[in-house]
C-alpha cells in the first residue's frame, strides 16, 4: 500500500489528491472520500487517510481530493462555516469539482464504477453527485450527513435566535431574590433555550435526492453517532421519504450507529469503530460481495433491535 | 532543482497566482514517507523558508493558513518547504508512534536538504512546529528564527488537552457530543499526569510523549547569537516576556490554530509581518560572516559549501560555536570602525 500524489483540473482550479494505491491488484470498484466541509482531505484527526489506508490494505483503491479553497488545492478559502455548508447543500462549484473527481477515478483502467463517501457535508455532496453520475457511482458512505437547511439569516428562525441569544446573557447576571422572581427566570431561561435550540427543517431537495438513490437500489451506508442530531435527523428523513403516499423507496440505507462518539469521531475508540464499519462494508461491495453483508441493525425503516456489530456498541467515554 | 527528493513520484501545480511554482509528493525522511511541498518563486529566491507545522488537531485547524502564508511567500520571492510531522496530516506514520525528539530529527534532515544553494534559510514554526524550530535554531541550524504561538513541548501538550476539553465541554452542552458515563470522565490532563494515555481531539497522547516532551522545553538563543529571530504573537499577547524585548511582533490576527473550524480569515495582516521582517534584514544576511560559515557548517554536510554571497568564506568544520559567535561580534564590532577609516581616507 502506497499514497502517491495527484492533481486535477476543474474550472481553473487545480484539486490536489492522495491517491491510497494497493500493494495487489485492485478491486473493481474504488472508492472516493470527500472533505469534511472545510477540513483538509486528511481529514479530522486523521480520519480519512486512515479510511483510506485501511481500504487500500483490503485491495480497494481510495482517492481522497481536496476541493478548490480547501487544503492544499487552489482557489479561494472557506471564510465562513456557513458560506461552506450552503455550497455543499446548494452550490454548483462543489457540485462540479466532485463530477469531475468520479469521472477521473472512473476513466482509470479497471475502475468499473466509484463508492463515494464524505462526512457533514462532504456526506451530502456525496448523495448529490450519486444522483448526477448514477452509472458511476455504485454506492454510497454518508457520515453524520448534514441534512437541514441552513435558515437564511433573515428568516424567523434566525431572528429568533438572535434575540434569544441577546437575552440570555443578561437574565443570568440578573440578582434574583425570592422565590416567584427565580422561577420566573426559570421559566424565561427555559422559554429562551427552546428559541436557540430551534432547528432547521430538513432540506426537502435533499430528500429527494435521498428517496430516488434509495428507490434506484444504489447501496448506502449511514455511520452517525448514536444520539446526536444527525442520527435523529436521519431517522427522520427516513420516516419522511418512507411515507408510501410520497412515493417512498423500496430500499433502505445500512445503519451504524456509532455510540459515544461525537459528529467528528474524535472520541476516544470512535474513530476506530467507525473506520472498521466502513471499511467492512465498502471492500465488500468493491469485491462484489454485497450479499454476505449483514443487515442493518436499526434502521428506522425496519424494526429497532439490539446493537450487533462492533460499531453499534458504545465507544469507551473520552 | 527542488527543494525535496520525492518518493513514488510528485505532482505540480501550476499556475499558482504570481508566477509561483509548486511541487508536491511524498519524501522520505529517516525511513518515513513525509508529505511535503515545495513553493518555488519566479526567479531566484531571496531566501529559503522551512514551515513547521503545529501537531495534532492544530495541524489540520492551522493547514489552510499555512498553505496561503506558503504561497504569498513564494510571491514575494522566498522559496518555501512545508510539510507534515510523521503522524500527522498526509505523512504516514502513527501519531502515537511519535515524540517530539522524532518530530526535531525529522526537521533537521528536512533544513539540510532545504538549505542547499546558499540562500538563507528562515525556519518558520507555528506552535508544536515552533517548539521544533526553536530546538534546531539553538543548535546553529538556519540563519533566522520565526515562532508563532510558541510554548515548550510539555505546556503545548496540556493546553492542547485542556482546550480539547473545553470544546468537548461546549459540544456535549449543546447536543454535539454524547456525555461520558458517570464515574469514567478523567480529564486528558489528569491522564497524562498519571502517565496514562489521552484522547485530544482524536489523537492518542501517550505516555511516552509526554514524558519525552519534558526534554523539549522552548529554548531561547544566546544573547551572543546575533542570527535575526523573532516571535510572532496575536494582540493581545497575554503576557509578553522580558527576554523577548526587541523580539515580539504583536499583529492584529485569529489563533488560526484554536478554531474548532479549519477557516481561513484575514491572513494579510499575518503575511505583513512575515514579509516584513524578511524586508527589516534587508541585506544583513548578504554580508554578515556567519552566514558562510561555523553555524552553517554545524548544522551538516551541505553547510561545508561555500555561500555565494558569503562576505567571508568559511571554514569547512565549525571550530566551535562560541568561537564562531566571537568572531561574529568582532567582525561586527570592527564595522563601524572599518567605515570610519574609509571615510577618512576619502
Amino acid at each position: 500500500m502506497m499514497r502517491i500524489p495527484a492533481v486535477l483540473g476543474c474550472d481553473g482550479e487545480r484539486l490536489v489528491g492522495t491517491v491510497h494505491e494497493p500493494a495487489r491488484d485492485a478491486a473493481p470498484l474504488a472508492v472516493l472520500i470527500l472533505n469534511a466541509g472545510p477540513a483538509p482531505r486528511a481529514g479530522n484527526a486523521g480520519f480519512s487517510a486512515r479510511l483510506g489506508d485501511a481500504l487500500a490494505r483490503e485491495g480497494v483503491r481510495t482517492h481522497r481530493f481536496d476541493q478548490s479553497g480547501t487544503g492544499d488545492s487552489t482557489g479561494e478559502s472557506w471564510r465562513t462555516l456557513d458560506e461552506c455548508r450552503a455550497e455543499s447543500q446548494r452550490g454548483k462549484r462543489a457540485l462540479a469539482e466532485v463530477r469531475a473527481m468520479v469521472d477521473l477515478v472512473v476513466s482509470r483502467p479497471g475502475v468499473e464504477g466509484v463508492i463515494v463517501g464524505g462526512l457533514c457535508a462532504g456526506a451530502t455532496l456525496a448523495m448529490r453527485v450519486a444522483a448526477e453520475r448514477p452509472r458511476a457511482v455504485a454506492g454510497v458512505v454518508v457520515i453524520e450527513p448534514d441534512l437541514r437547511r441552513k435558515a437564511p439569516d433573515d428568516s424567523w428562525r434566525e431572528r429568533l435566535r438572535k434575540r434569544a441569544r441577546a437575552l440570555r446573557a443578561p437574565l443570568e447576571r440578573l440578582p434574583l431574590v425570592g422565590a416567584r422572581l427565580r422561577g420566573m427566570r426559570a421559566a424565561m431561561r427555559t422559554g429562551l433555550d427552546g428559541a436557540l435550540a430551534l432547528r432547521d427543517p430538513i432540506d426537502p431537495p435533499l430528500a429527494a435526492i435521498w428517496r430516488a438513490t434509495l428507490s434506484r437500489r444504489v447501496p448506502v451506508l449511514a455511520v452517525t453517532a448514536l444520539g446526536l442530531d444527525a442520527d435523529r435527523d436521519l431517522d427522520e428523513l427516513l420516516a419522511t421519504i418512507a411515507d408510501p403516499r410520497g412515493g417512498g423507496p423500496t430500499t433502505t440505507p445500512d445503519r451504524r450507529r456509532i455510540g459515544g462518539a461525537n459528529h467528528l469521531f474524535t472520541a476516544e475508540g470512535a474513530a476506530e469503530a467507525a473506520i472498521d464499519a466502513i471499511r467492512a462494508w465498502s471492500a465488500a461491495r468493491a469485491r462484489g460481495a454485497a450479499a454476505t453483508e449483514a443487515p442493518a441493525a436499526s434502521s428506522p425503516l425496519s424494526a429497532p433491535g439490539t446493537p450487533r456489530s462492533r460499531a453499534d456498541r458504545p465507544a469507551a467515554a473520552g | 532543482m527542488d527543494a525535496i527528493d520525492f518518493d513514488g513520484g510528485s505532482c505540480v501545480i501550476e499556475p499558482i497566482p504570481g508566477r509561483v511554482r509548486e511541487r508536491l509528493g511524498w519524501t522520505v525522511v529517516r525511513g518515513v514517507r513525509l508529505f511535503a511541498a515545495s513553493c518555488e518563486p519566479h526567479g531566484p529566491p531571496r531566501a529559503r523558508v522551512l514551515l513547521l507545522p503545529p501537531v495534532g488537531a492544530e495541524r489540520e485547524r492551522a493547514h489552510r493558513t499555512l498553505v496561503v502564508v506558503a504561497r504569498a511567500l513564494a510571491r514575494g520571492g522566498c522559496a518555501t518547504v512545508r510539510f507534515d510531522h510523521r503522524g500527522n496530516g498526509e505523512s504516514e506514520g502513527a501519531f502515537e508512534d511519535a515524540t517530539f525528539g522524532e518530530w526535531i530529527a525529522d526537521a533537521r534532515a528536512l533544513a539540510a536538504s532545504a538549505a542547499r544553494d546558499g540562500a538563507p534559510l528562515v525556519l518558520l514554526g507555528v506552535r508544536g512546529g515552533a517548539t521544533v524550530a526553536s530546538e534546531l535554531f539553538t543548535d546553529g541550524v538556519g540563519d533566522g528564527l520565526l515562532q508563532i504561538g510558541a510554548m515548550g513541548a510539555r505546556t503545548l501538550l496540556l493546553d492542547m488537552a485542556r482546550r480539547a476539553a473545553i470544546s468537548s465541554l461546549v459540544e456535549t452542552a449543546r447536543g454535539a457530543a454524547t456525555a461520558p458515563e458517570p464515574g469514567t470522565s478523567r480529564s486528558a490532563t489528569d491522564r497524562l499526569r498519571r502517565g496514562e494515555p489521552a484522547t485530544v481531539d482524536g489523537h492518542r497522547f501517550t505516555p511516552r510523549l509526554w514524558n519525552e516532551a519534558a526534554a523539549h522545553p522552548l529554548r531561547q538563543c544566546g544573547p551572543l547569537d546575533l542570527r535575526p529571530w523573532a516571535r510572532i504573537e496575536p494582540t493581545p499577547h497575554p503576557r509578553p516576556a522580558p527576554e523577548l524585548a526587541g523580539h515580539l511582533v504583536r499583529v492584529g490576527f485569529r489563533r488560526f490554530w484554536e478554531s474548532g473550524e479549519p477557516l481561513v480569515e484575514a491572513t494579510d495582516p499575518l503575511i505583513d509581518a512575515i514579509t516584513g521582517w524578511f524586508d527589516a534584514q534587508g541585506d544583513a544576511w548578504r554580508t554578515t560572516p556567519w552566514r558562510s560559515g561555523p553555524l552553517r557548517a554545524a548544522s551538516g554536510p551541505e553547510a561545508a559549501r561555500p555561500s555565494p554571497h558569503a562576505a567571508v568564506p568559511g571554514p569547512a568544520l565549525a571550530p566551535s560555536r562560541d568561537a564562531a559567535l566571537a568572531a561574529t561580534v568582532a567582525a561586527r564590532e570592527a564595522e563601524p570602525r572599518a567605515a570610519a577609516a574609509r571615510e577618512a581616507s576619502t
